[in-house]
């Protein structure tokens, strides 16, 4: 026996993802879009990433110093939220605007609620969307591509616009499908390189790193909402690749909006989360106030993280105890198609103490006497609904009995009283 | 129990200032603050609207409100709360004159916030006319020092300015949204309660009752 | 048609884009007491609906007289006042004595209803903004409705929030606050570059 049972501490369901391995190949998966951007912008790009990662680095180990809370070397939740938030960002970006969209990331997204693991929203869409707000003209104004930037000192006026904003506009887009999917065109430095997400998307979803509901429901929506209902003018095809592929939309789908502690825990909660996340995405992209809304659309949707995780673990309830919920109600429909039985008797009593006159048929006194003589203790009180199945049969049998006897006794009372009224 | 209470009285009402602030602890007259007190100037304008509002309410409450009856007592405040806009704004106007356009509906809005409304009900009613008066000075210091914090940082950070005039090139205009004031707002009632914690004073993490707590 | 159109676009408006909590920030008081008791949720929002869409047909035609007035920034807002305090007193007495046991347990949230921020600021605004009546009627309706979304919605998160680690000091108040903030924030993606008065 001995040589057939391991002896071993728990956990004793292992798998070979961790939080660790999640995160490091995340990053991995991160490091092509900064390899991109580098051949479309030059050293800026991979200035900006490091000043993000160091910037987000600096303020988590101030809030876990302020927090009185031990150091985790291996938490690398800080260098995630560092890259990601300047691949949302155009190449020219200035660098304080970086670092004010990391303080706001980690100051008050993460470090208010608790720190990594406990924030109720996405660090890096927070960081981005405010901003966006404080510096509009910032963040929505693009380089021009393959235009030499200086890593450093100003660069020359932004004169790109992105395919998004031209949506946004109504207007199609100046570029082919091909070129946004090489991501030869103005855009956040990180979002445009379509394939390139793709691929580094489909090696996280291998990965496990990453749920393939959540992205690919989410893609599957807003692709069937937008083709139905397109802002451009055009075959249906183009229409949908300019919608899928302008803006944030696949990047965000695969690195931001599958981010583990935001989303829902089950995977059917996965699934309706990100039906619902295509849904108010594109109704930002039609209504909101930016060209691109997604980061806002995503800040929402955390919000209501909570009520997929209760939905879910509802429907897995009553999924899981059907046979029992069915053997519920059926004893419940049983006890209730049972319970009519007393009534009878009280009829007979009733009617016996409202018509004396007329209640001469020997068979309701001898059941209300029956009746009268059987002790009703509080266990067989009728009040309570305690009468056993045994005492219920047998009062079963003596109505029968008395009801197959003596039934015509009422009608032929009436009768004689007709008769007796006639004459 | 009660000697003790009324011995308490007079260092609640001093709490208000600080431990017990309607706003970073109470949680009231947020909304003012968050979104309309956008500078130096109209944190003042806010301040002194709100001792004009808040201290003849409480006093009417404490000295006549209890004998009113029920359906009365608050249309009366807020009749005088209303009425006491008007000497508000006379003396707002010193201020400055572009101050009313800087702070907009928020400055009218304080005389149906919290404490003309309900802070008078539930305590005012129940003290005396020197006791309300206290609480009223107390929670207009409270209020107004929040509220000129705020002002003179969202305006120092947001155009470089105090009081009008330029000091540094800051830049950062969008810290006049609500949502910065929400956040800021919420980083101060944080500091408050650290200061709380370390002062060991429990006895205030409830605004308004004197009641042991777990922090 | 053209009048039940504008009366849903004003309506929707005031429910989402400018949502009275997440846009204006008022109202928040009333919300984190709210918070503390959402079995009240329903009555409240009925009440509110209910002084908002009076005060607003009684302040109207009334609103044109002191609109030139030089002291018209101070005297608007008396007046709204004055409305509502007639409208309040009105629906008191009506629910007093013609639904009873109701009045038992709606005295309290009467007054809250009538007498606060979001009420007041949902009557100025149409005022300074110089909407007409069916703007007006709808733009407090949605008021209303949008007040009891933002107040379902901070509840979502504030339920999530009892298992963060929030530090001692952010506890209660505090990390209510920065969850509002966060949450105004999302709303204005909707709004975009402009900014509300």
């Amino acid at each position: 026996m001995r040589e057939k049972l391991m002896f071993q501490n728990a956990p004793h369901v292992r798998q070979r993802e961790s939080v660790l391995t999640i995160m490091t190949d995340v990053i991995i998966a991160l490091i092509p879009l900064y390899v991109m951007s580098f051949f479309y912008y030059g050293a800026r790009a991979i200035a900006l990433g490091l000043c993000g990662v160091i910037s987000c680095m600096v303020f988590s180990l101030a809030g876990t110093l302020i927090s009185k809370e031990s150091l985790n070397l291996r938490d690398l939740t800080p260098v995630i939220t560092g890259l990601i938030i300047p691949l949302l960002m155009p190449a020219d970006i200035p660098y304080h605007v970086v670092l004010a969209a990391c303080a706001v990331a980690i100051l008050v997204v993460k470090f208010p609620f608790g720190g990594t693991g406990n924030n109720l929203f996405n660090p890096a869409a927070v960081g981005f969307a405010s901003v966006a707000l404080c510096w509009p003209d910032l963040v929505f104004k693009y380089p021009a591509v393959l235009s030499s930037l200086s890593v450093f000192g100003e660069n020359a006026e932004k004169a790109a616009t992105s395919p998004a904003y031209s949506l946004a506009i109504g207007a199609v887009p100046e570029y082919d499908v091909l070129d946004l999917l090489l991501g030869s065109v103005p855009g956040p430095m990180g979002a445009t390189n379509i394939l390139v997400i793709i691929a580094c998307g489909v090696f996280l979803i291998v990965r496990k790193a990453v749920n393939w509901r959540t992205p690919v429901f989410f893609l599957l929506t807003y692709g069937a909402l937008s083709a139905l209902f397109p802002r451009i003018e055009g075959s249906g095809f183009d229409a949908l690749c300019y919608e899928l592929f302008s803006g944030m939309i696949v990047f965000g789908a695969f690195f931001m909006l599958s981010e583990p502690v935001t989303s829902p825990k089950r995977d059917f909660g996965k699934l309706l989360y990100s039906m619902a996340a295509g849904i108010i995405v594109f109704l930002f992209g039609h209504f909101g106030g930016f060209e691109d809304g997604f980061v806002y659309a995503i800040i929402i949707m955390n919000v209501f993280t909570p009520v997929f995780d209760t939905v879910c673990e509802n429907a897995l309830h009553l999924y899981r105890n059907k046979e029992k919920l069915k053997e519920s109600i059926e004893s419940d429909i049983k006890k209730a198609a049972q319970k009519p039985a007393p009534a009878v008797v009280r009829k007979h009593k009733k009617a016996e103490n409202e018509d004396k006159a007329a209640a001469d048929a020997p068979t309701v006194d001898e059941i209300s006497v029956k009746a009268s003589k059987e002790p009703l203790s509080e266990e067989n009180s009728f009040e309570k609904g305690e009468i056993s199945s045994e005492e219920t049969e047998k009062i079963q049998e003596e109505n029968e009995e008395a009801i197959a006897d003596k039934e015509p006794a009422p009608q032929e009372e009436h009768e004689k009283e007709k008769e007796a009224a006639l004459q | 129990m009660t000697k003790i209470k009324e011995k308490l009285s007079a260092k609640d009402s001093l709490a208000h200032i600080f431990f017990s602030n309607p706003v970073l602890v109470g949680g009231l007259v947020i909304g003012q603050l968050a979104a309309g007190d956008t500078s130096l100037q109209t944190g003042a304008a806010l301040a002194v609207t709100f001792l004009f509002v808040t201290i003849p309410v409480l006093v009417f409450a404490a000295a006549v409100g209890k004998y009113l009856p029920r359906w009365l007592r608050i249309v009366t405040y807020m009749l005088i709360s209303g009425g006491m806009l008007f000497p508000a704004y006379i003396a707002c106007s010193g201020i400055s004159a572009t101050v009313f356009d800087s702070v907009g509906i928020y400055l009218p809005l304080l005389a149906v916030s919290t404490i003309p409304t309900a802070y008078s009900v539930k305590y005012s009613e129940k003290h005396n006319v020197l006791k309300a008066l206290l609480d009223g000075i107390a929670l207009s210091a409270g209020f107004g020092i929040v509220s000129i914090i705020l002002g003179a940082g969202r305006e120092f950070f947001g155009y470089g300015t105090l009081w009008g005039i330029k000091i540094s090139e800051n830049s950062f205009p969008a810290i006049r949204l609500p949502f910065w004031g929400f956040i800021l707002l919420g980083f101060m009632a944080a500091g408050i309660g650290a200061v709380r914690i370390l002062c060991k004073k429990p006895e205030y993490a409830h605004f308004g009752n004197v009641k042991e707590d777990e922090v | 048609m053209t009048y039940i159109a504008q009366f849903f676009a004003m309506m929707l408006t005031a429910l989402f884009i400018e949502n009275i909590i997440f846009t204006r920030a008022l109202g928040t008081s009333w919300l984190l007491y709210l918070l503390k008791k959402p079995k009240e949720l329903l009555r409240c929002t009925v009440l509110l609906t209910l002084i908002t869409t009076l005060s607003g047909a009684i302040g109207y035609p009334l609103r044109g007289l002191i609109e030139q007035n030089e002291y018209s920034y101070i005297l608007i807002p008396m007046l709204y006042i004055l409305c509502i305090a007639v409208v309040y007193t009105g629906v008191y007495f009506f629910i007093k004595y013609v639904m009873p046991e109701t009045f038992v347990n709606a005295e309290f949230n009467l007054g809250a209803a009538a007498f606060n921020c979001a009420v007041l600021g949902s009557l100025l605004v149409p005022s300074i903004e110089r909407l007409d009546f069916i703007s007006t009627i709808g733009y407090g309706l949605g008021m209303s409705f949008g007040f009891a979304l933002a107040v379902i919605i901070v509840g979502f998160g504030i339920e999530r929030l009892q298992l963060c680690r929030v530090p001692k000091a952010f506890r209660g108040l505090p990390i209510t606050l920065i969850y509002l903030g966060l949450l105004s924030l999302a709303f204005y993606g909707l709004v975009g570059h402009q900014l509300p008065t």
